[in-house]
């Protein structure tokens, strides 16, 4: 098996016509049998969140790349124990402040050694897999009054708790999950709400030999793909996964393709957009 | 259409009357890229200075790998008379895998000009694999440049052929656009006739070199790798690069 990645991320119409930066950020890549994707979204009405969205995505870059190297198996609490060190380097270094680092972080982790692999989600954001049959598995998380939990929140998580009503036990987390099958219909599954208490520790997705060599992408999106003007968000997210080749920068040509063709319908994207994808390449 | 891959990965296709060959898209990596057609003049008339030419079409291309939109262009260089025809001397190629020195053999004049199907071919080749390229999600355009030093006299195709074949690549948006240029050399009193092929062929622009000299196709040479350099610069803005005035 043979992993690839590519990533892509686009300034929204919203922060452009506000000239503000683009708070997306996505990136990912190979190393030696293991592929990592990362997209962070930082929040718009925090401090240099672009900054800290890109913080965010490069310390765990450099966590899940770290930690690869180490003998035996790990999972997201690894990843955040080694990450939050690198952001508070970070931070020091670029006079950050926490207020800089409001930005969700979804990331992937494959391997090719175990068959294996997983993604974690921290605050909101779609997932999706496609099958080699054609189907595409999404799950889309949404946090309740678009108040979604930040890893920065994790030091000290008492504010956004009570933000959330001060009720660990409360639903305040969606989980959308359906199948977008390859005849174009959509079979949507039971919604699940989860308490306030378990999403602030993030979601895991587990992925699992059984199911790996099933598997031809998995791709992971900020909340950007929910909010492209006139376009469904779950059309986006198969449009998005609707390669036509895949060599080099392909995420890239195909979200610039479906974000052009969205633009004939309205304004595209309106908040920033970003997706990165790890293709499992069965003949590698 | 159809096409059939070669153990260089480059693919064969079939246009109205030409075959043509394109890299796969399947190793193309980019997101975006300029297509590049060079069709020379080789006729009896090029005798004497078809050394020169060949040293100008070499030159082109290694400074075409110079400029910074190098990874982003694919390449395909046409030679024509009534002796070889329209012939690929390859097809649409990214750069790194071409070598100049050795991919152009030395040019043999002989032959009578069927300009016409050359344009023809070049155009014809450059809106099938752009249509390609752009169904595929990539971003493209093109420029086509058309060295003769005489007016056409023996070809099938005509210059309204050309023209509805360039208007139908605005038409379909197989393409971003498509820039073309008619370079005269040595055209000895038929600057009128070829001036009056690129009106009706719809061609962009027509430039009359003069009198052939070492230093004169050095220009061409350069101007020919600028004008690459531009239009590969204008991918994404919906429009055409502006034309590089030449002084040659």
């Amino acid at each position: 098996m043979q992993l690839v990645t590519d990533s892509h991320f686009l300034i929204g119409h919203a922060h452009h016509t506000a000239g503000k930066p683009c708070q997306d950020y996505a990136l990912g890549g190979v190393q030696g049998n293991i592929a990592y994707a990362v997209v962070a979204d930082g929040c718009s009405t925090g401090g240099l969140t672009d900054v800290g969205s890109r913080t965010i995505a490069l310390t765990t870059t450099r966590a899940l790349k770290g930690l690869s190297r180490l003998p035996g198996v790990f999972g997201p609490g690894q990843v955040s124990l080694v990450r939050g060190d690198g952001i508070r380097q970070a931070s020091m270094i670029l006079g950050l402040n926490p207020h800089d680092m409001l930005a969700t972080c979804i990331y992937a982790h494959l391997s090719s050694a175990s068959n294996s692999g997983f993604v974690h989600l921290e605050g909101d954001g779609v997932v999706a897999m496609k099958l080699r049959s054609g189907d595409i598995e999404i799950f889309r998380y949404d946090w309740a009054d678009n108040t979604p939990f930040y890893p920065s929140y994790m030091d000290n998580p008492n504010g956004f708790i009570q933000a959330h009503g001060n009720d660990l036990t409360a639903h305040r987390l969606t989980r959308q999950h359906l199948l977008a099958k390859a005849d174009g219909t959509f079979q949507q599954f039971t919604d699940e709400q989860i308490p306030l208490g378990r999403g602030i520790q993030g979601v895991t997705i587990p992925i699992e030999p059984p199911n790996f060599a099933n598997i031809e992408f998995v791709a992971i999106f900020t909340d950007g793909v929910t909010q492209v003007e006139n376009v469904d968000w779950k059309t986006a997210v198969v449009d998005l996964l609707a390669f036509k080749t895949t060599e080099g920068e392909f995420a890239k040509r195909r979200m610039n393709r479906m974000v052009k063709d969205a633009q004939k319908k309205g304004h595209g994207p309106i908040d920033d957009i970003s997706f990165s994808v790890i293709k499992l390449n069965q003949e590698g | 259409m159809p096409r059939i891959a070669d153990e260089s990965g480059m693919q064969t296709h079939q246009g109205s009357n030409y075959a043509f060959t394109g890299a796969g898209l399947n190793r193309l990596g980019a997101t975006e890229y300029t297509l590049v057609t060079i069709a020379v003049d080789v006729t009896g008339s090029t005798q004497g200075f078809e050394d020169n030419l060949r040293l100008a079409l070499v030159t082109a291309v290694k400074s075409c790998k110079k400029s910074p939109r190098s990874d982003n262009l694919l390449v395909r260089v046409i030679t024509f008379s009534t002796r070889v025809g329209v012939s690929e001397l390859h097809g649409f190629k990214p750069l790194s895998e071409i070598d100049p020195d050795k991919d152009y053999p030395k040019f043999q004049p002989d032959g009578m000009t069927p300009l016409y199907d050359a344009v023809h071919s070049a155009v014809e080749a450059m809106a099938i694999y752009g249509a390609q390229l752009t169904k595929a999600d990539f971003l493209c355009n093109g420029i086509v440049f058309v060295i003769t030093d005489g007016v056409d006299n023996h070809s099938t195709a005509t210059p309204a052929m050309i023209r509805d074949e360039l208007a139908k690549i605005g038409r379909n948006e197989a393409m971003e656009s498509v820039h073309t240029v008619l370079i005269g050399i040595n055209l000895q009193g038929c600057r009128k006739e070829l001036e009056g092929f690129q009106k009706d062929a719809g061609l962009n622009q027509f430039i009359d070199v003069g009198d052939v000299t070492a230093g004169k196709l050095a220009k061409l040479a350069a101007f020919v790798s600028q004008s690459v350099s531009s239009q590969s610069q204008a991918l994404g803005t919906g429009g055409p690069s502006q034309a590089i005035a030449a002084t040659i």
